[in-house]
């Protein structure tokens, strides 16, 4: 049963932003109802499946900022650990006006399930403030962060849950969460948080670390499906941090990138496209939209241009089950999170396409982020080369071992990238046994 | 740090791999005559693999531009076509000029 009908049926509440086709699904109950299939398919018991679907702890606080018009202001936050059966929580913190205390959970769990899939040392943590970044000053961002580190302070730590940059938050928020951290424990600690700035302790090679570890699941997928490399045509959906180092890695191995797009729409160019010029336009002019060097075309449209691989780089529920039978793509990698809906998946799974999933596909920025816990907490860093290599390698053990797992079961890279994670999480708690 | 490429090639490619080293400013290589088989070596009357001629050859560079001499090697070679040989990169701990005395990347720049 798909998890669209599965919903239906249990009459989810649809209370949180997260929109199917126009529905509102509590991504919690998503989550839930993900892990509730893998657990069917593994033969796990309903207790188990409990234990697995709950977060082991969860932090509500308030956040009080005083603004610069001197009122003050009270912000909803959160921290969810949702497991740390493998090791220390990991996980983003995010600041948007839709963030709710469901939406932290999911992600939560989809963190814990994703650093499973890879192999890292870690369980899975979010957070968020309920907020408007765009509407606040830097220094209302700075108070509110400061502030919001005091309050969650008691569980976070390089060895607890170490959080790192998400939606509207940079290196620079990183650096002051690491110092609000290290200015209450008495000495620098610059492991407690990812994605720093280098100065503070950040890694070489982590701006582009998301589309490398796509690019390297991508390469690995083509080759499984045993398609020929030469001409292949990407079409990209999103030109953010993701999407633009996708296109320029892609790019410089020789693969054609059709199209390329910002919110307000894309441009399509079956001759090919150079990242670099677009990212000159780019940064001029903040959109695509009035480029030169392709015919312009929506973010409708480019999911379904004529293309080998389609690469949705921007935000979760694109290819629904609307147009997923118009994406003319055999390969699908999910540079996003969400950006398939779980109708728009057994569509293309009966048109034959390939979809690597998120969890596996965007995972090079944990990746990435572990390796600089571990530079941070050895206080000696590595070589570019030297994480781009490692990320390679813990890229091909990952997903081959997706793949294998998706031949034995006969189910597709999704689900068996579910299985793979559910199951060590699950073999992790069985080993460590139940206290007391 | 410094890396050694270690790679196999066909003697015709020599010049061509010489000229790209020259623009990428390494002003040495070693090149060794080598033989051997692989997976697309042509098969003899019996089945078995034939021991072709290939050329050894040997850089140590800075490890910054691995990447980039690595993409020289492959612009060599049209994609997909077989039999041109292997890359390999190893690390390499240290460097010495005998002559003066020099060591680490100076010794090979």
């Amino acid at each position: 049963m798909s998890v669209m009908k599965t919903l239906k049926k249990n009459k989810v509440v649809r209370s949180t932003s997260s929109s199917l086709n126009g529905q509102n699904l509590n991504p919690y109950e998503v989550a839930r109802t993900q892990l509730k299939q893998t657990c069917d398919i593994l033969g796990i018991n309903d207790g188990t499946y409990e234990m697995l679907a709950k977060p082991r702890r969860s932090l509500v606080v308030s956040v009080p900022v005083k603004m610069d018009d001197g009122s003050l202001k009270v912000f909803d936050g959160y921290r969810v650990q949702h497991s740390t059966t493998r090791g220390p929580a990991k996980g983003g913190i995010r600041y948007h006006p839709d963030v709710t205390f469901d939406e932290v959970k999911a992600l939560a769990m989809w963190m814990t399930w994703k650093c499973a899939v890879v192999g890292l040392p870690y369980g899975g943590g979010k957070g968020g403030i309920r907020c408007d970044p765009k509407k606040m000053s830097r220094g209302e961002v700075e108070r509110m962060t400061r502030r919001f580190v005091s309050e969650i302070l008691p569980v976070i730590g390089p060895y607890r849950d170490i959080p790192a940059p998400d939606v509207n938050t940079d290196a620079q928020v990183m650096a002051w969460i690491m110092d609000t951290y290290s200015t209450n424990q008495g000495y620098p600690v610059h492991g407690v948080v990812t994605g720093k700035p280098l100065q503070l302790g950040g890694s070489l090679g982590r701006e582009a670390a998301t589309s490398r570890g796509l690019f390297f699941n991508m390469l690995f997928a083509l080759q499984v499906l045993g398609k020929p490399l030469a001409g292949l045509r990407i079409a990209i959906q999103g030109f953010g941090n993701v999407g633009y180092w996708f296109a320029r890695i892609a790019k410089d191995a020789d693969f054609k990138i059709v199209t390329a797009s910002t919110s307000g729409g894309g441009i399509y160019n079956p001759k090919g496209l150079d990242p670099e010029k677009l990212q000159t336009y780019y940064k001029k002019n903040r959109t695509l939209e009035g480029c030169k060097e392709g015919d312009r075309i929506s973010n409708q449209e480019l999911l379904e241009v004529d293309c080998d691989v389609l690469a949705p780089c921007a935000l979760e529920n694109q290819i629904t089950a609307s147009n997923a039978g118009k994406v003319k793509a055999f390969l699908v990698v999910e540079g996003a999170n969400g950006p398939t809906t779980p109708d728009a998946d057994v569509i293309l799974d009966k048109k034959g396409a390939t979809v690597i999933p998120d969890i596996l596909a965007n995972s090079g920025g944990v990746t990435v982020s572990y390796f600089e816990w571990v530079q941070s907490l050895q206080e000696y860093f590595w070589s570019e080369r030297e994480v781009n290599i490692k990320l390679r390698d813990i890229m091909e053990n990952a997903f081959n071992a997706v793949h294998q797992t998706s031949q034995k079961r006969k189910i597709n890279f999704r689900k068996s990238a579910y299985v793979v994670a559910v199951s060590k999480v699950l073999e992790a708690h069985k080993l460590r046994g139940l206290n007391p | 740090m410094l890396r050694k490429i270690e790679l196999y090639l066909k003697p015709s490619r020599l010049n061509s791999l010489q000229d790209l080293l020259i623009k990428r400013n390494i002003d040495g290589m070693s090149v060794l005559e080598a033989k051997g088989f692989g997976l697309d070596s042509k098969l003899d009357k019996g089945g078995k693999r034939l021991i072709e001629d290939r050329l050894k050859v040997e850089i140590v560079c800075r490890e910054e531009i691995v990447d980039d001499v690595i993409k020289g090697i492959k612009s060599l070679v049209t994609k997909n076509e077989l039999g041109y040989g292997k890359i390999f990169v190893i690390p390499v701990e240290d460097a010495i000029r005998v002559s003066t005395r020099e060591f680490g990347e100076k010794a090979v720049v």
